[in-house]
């Protein structure tokens, strides 16, 4: 069995157990600093709005009621959709959001806020627990696959950031190429 | 609108392109009224850059006229006269609110293509790889500008446009070069290259106050224009057994108190440490002929400045011994041209510094490849091939 055990990308058995017959997850940490403060952000995490526009290039959430969020990941046929709880135990310093039944691609999402040295706002850390295939095949998957997971949640990160420091994510929509207009990749 | 694409190595063309549009509240859109080429553009040219794609427009060195500016655009406006830096800044960063615009963390739309090898994303930049943002250029008939509030620098009337074009990217970088070694009235620095950055340089240093600048080049009308125009003392390379001796010579012994490489990646030379990188760099085993960046390290005086404003891969072989024990201050960056352009704006109004001379030759955008190949080859003394849409 690989052992996969990289600095802030880990494999994680989902219920602690052995490796045989065990859910396997793989948890993607990534961090980035936000000139803004800690209650902004926090505010501005909870709005699903602000999580659809920086999770655009994958995902929508939207709103449901009593704190739950329904998210939507298209696939190249169809979709997966589920519903998450958001558990809010501290305020202005994490958020999560927790699967309910049913199938997923995140089995838990958290981010998690602390201030930044001086001025510089604040430290702004994404968690994404994904759901994945078990066992040999799904470990042999993930080491192809970690790295795009990575950039993934940088991106997320990347353009929450963008949106907040300036108002807008930077685009290449309608970018003028002998390709034809809109340019991303 | 027309606009000089990308094709493949070595393949430019004119090619009929969609107009850009505002696609922000904070973007302006320009009518480009004079753009030139940069050195740097060479090096994707002639493939040692990745992430080019077919059908980039490019071009990142330019001024012209706003003619639409999104609903949130209020300190200038259509019909204002612009110069806009290459590198893209958003202004509220912690990079631009330092002044270091090219380092800004959000005008990258790529910036996960950049961070395997930087670590961290630069600014974007137009017309200069999708690593760099993947932004259209500026040889073309408009150009998108972001956050235009930050990013157009309007020109005084007193200013020309020749003038104004080469603040873009030319004269800040060359003056931000100067502006890292911190010039003290007795120094001495010297300068490879006397291109369009390399000229710029040298007229900066002396307009700091440097005693005495010394140009390095190979071609004698680009030497010619850093003696009569920048007012520097040269060194033809080809002519001399050892370029850092003559420096030596030239300086008692003592090596110049900052060295500037504006050369970069596809320095020529003439040793065998140039015929090393010659072949390395032609079987693809390394991106980048660092001869002269090497000279400016060894020529260098002990606790000097190394000023580097050539443009580079992931360079090998660099003299790391060299710089720690000769206690060398290494600075470098892209330009922070946001930082300069009011100040070059002002010594053009002011009639301090004249950079115009640079362009020596005029084409229409239609005519563009054939102004790289002139500048490619330096045909006819060309310094700078400048486009007129």
């Amino acid at each position: 069995m690989p052992n996969y055990d990289r600095s802030r990308m880990v494999f994680v058995t989902a219920d602690g157990g052995t490796l045989e017959g065990a859910t396997r997850a793989t948890e993607i940490e990534r961090s980035i600093t936000i000139r803004a403060s800690e209650d902004e952000l926090y505010r501005l995490w909870r709005d699903p709005q602000h999580l659809s526009r920086i999770m655009d290039h994958f995902a929508t959430v939207t709103a449901v009621d009593g704190g739950r969020h329904y998210w939507v990941i298209p696939l190249p046929i169809g979709q997966i959709a589920w519903n998450t709880r958001t558990v809010a135990e501290h305020p202005s310093e994490s958020l999560r959001w927790e699967p309910l039944a049913g199938p997923r691609i995140f089995d838990d999402v958290s981010v998690h806020f602390r201030p930044a040295p001086g001025d510089r706002g604040t430290e702004v850390t994404l968690r994404i627990r994904f759901a994945l295939p078990s066992g040999i095949v799904g470990c042999v998957v993930m080491g192809r696959i970690d790295t795009g997971l990575g950039l993934l949640v940088n991106t997320v990160l990347r353009r929450s950031k963008s949106l907040v420091e300036t108002g807008e994510i930077p685009t290449l929509a309608h970018n003028p190429s002998a390709r034809g207009s809109g340019d991303t990749i | 609108m027309r606009a000089l694409c990308w094709n493949g190595v070595n393949d430019l063309r004119v090619e009929t392109v969609p107009d850009p549009e505002i696609t922000s509240p904070r973007d302006a859109i320009l009518r480009v009224k004079l753009s030139t080429a940069c050195g740097s553009d060479l090096h994707f040219i002639d493939g040692y850059l990745p992430t080019m794609r077919e059908g980039d427009v490019i071009g990142h060195e330019f001024m012209g006229e706003i003619t639409a500016v999104g609903s949130e655009v209020r300190s200038v406006a259509v019909g204002d006269r612009v110069v806009v830096p290459s590198f893209i800044g958003c202004g509220n960063c912690g990079y631009c609110q330092q002044d270091l615009w090219s380092l800004c963390d959000n005008t990258n739309p790529n910036a996960e293509l950049q961070t395997p090898i930087l670590g961290y994303p630069t600014a974007g930049i137009y017309g200069y790889t999708h690593a760099f943002g993947g932004y259209a250029g500026a040889h073309a008939g408009y150009v998108r500008v972001p956050h235009a509030e930050e990013n157009c620098f309007p020109v005084p009337d007193e200013v020309s446009d020749e003038q104004a074009l080469f603040a873009s990217d030319a004269w800040a970088t060359g003056y931000m070069g100067a502006d890292f070694c911190d010039i003290h009235p007795d120094d001495v620095v010297a300068v490879w290259g006397c291109g369009g950055v390399g000229l710029m340089a040298q007229q900066s240093a002396s307009l700091m106050g440097a005693e005495r600048v010394i140009g390095i080049d190979r071609f004698p009308e680009r030497l010619r224009l850093a003696r009569e125009k920048a007012g520097s003392e040269t060194i033809d390379y080809t002519a001399v057994e050892s370029v850092v001796d003559v420096l030596q010579r030239m300086t008692g012994g003592r090596g110049p108190d900052a060295c500037i490489d504006a050369v970069g990646m596809e320095a020529h030379g003439t040793g065998i440490g140039y015929a090393y990188d010659r072949v390395k760099q032609a079987l693809r085993l390394h991106t980048d002929r660092g001869d002269a960046l090497r000279q400016a390290i060894v020529a260098c005086r002990k606790g000097g400045t190394l000023s580097i404003l050539g443009v580079y891969g992931v360079l090998d072989k660099f003299p790391m011994g060299v710089v720690m024990n000769k206690g060398l201050t290494v600075r470098t960056a892209q330009q922070h041209g946001q930082r300069y352009v009011p100040q070059l704006l002002d010594h053009a109004a002011q009639g301090q510094m004249d950079p115009s001379y640079l362009a020596t030759h005029r084409f229409s955008l239609e005519d563009a490849p054939r102004g790289y190949e002139m500048f490619k080859h330096k045909e006819d003394g060309c310094v700078r091939p400048v486009f007129v849409p």
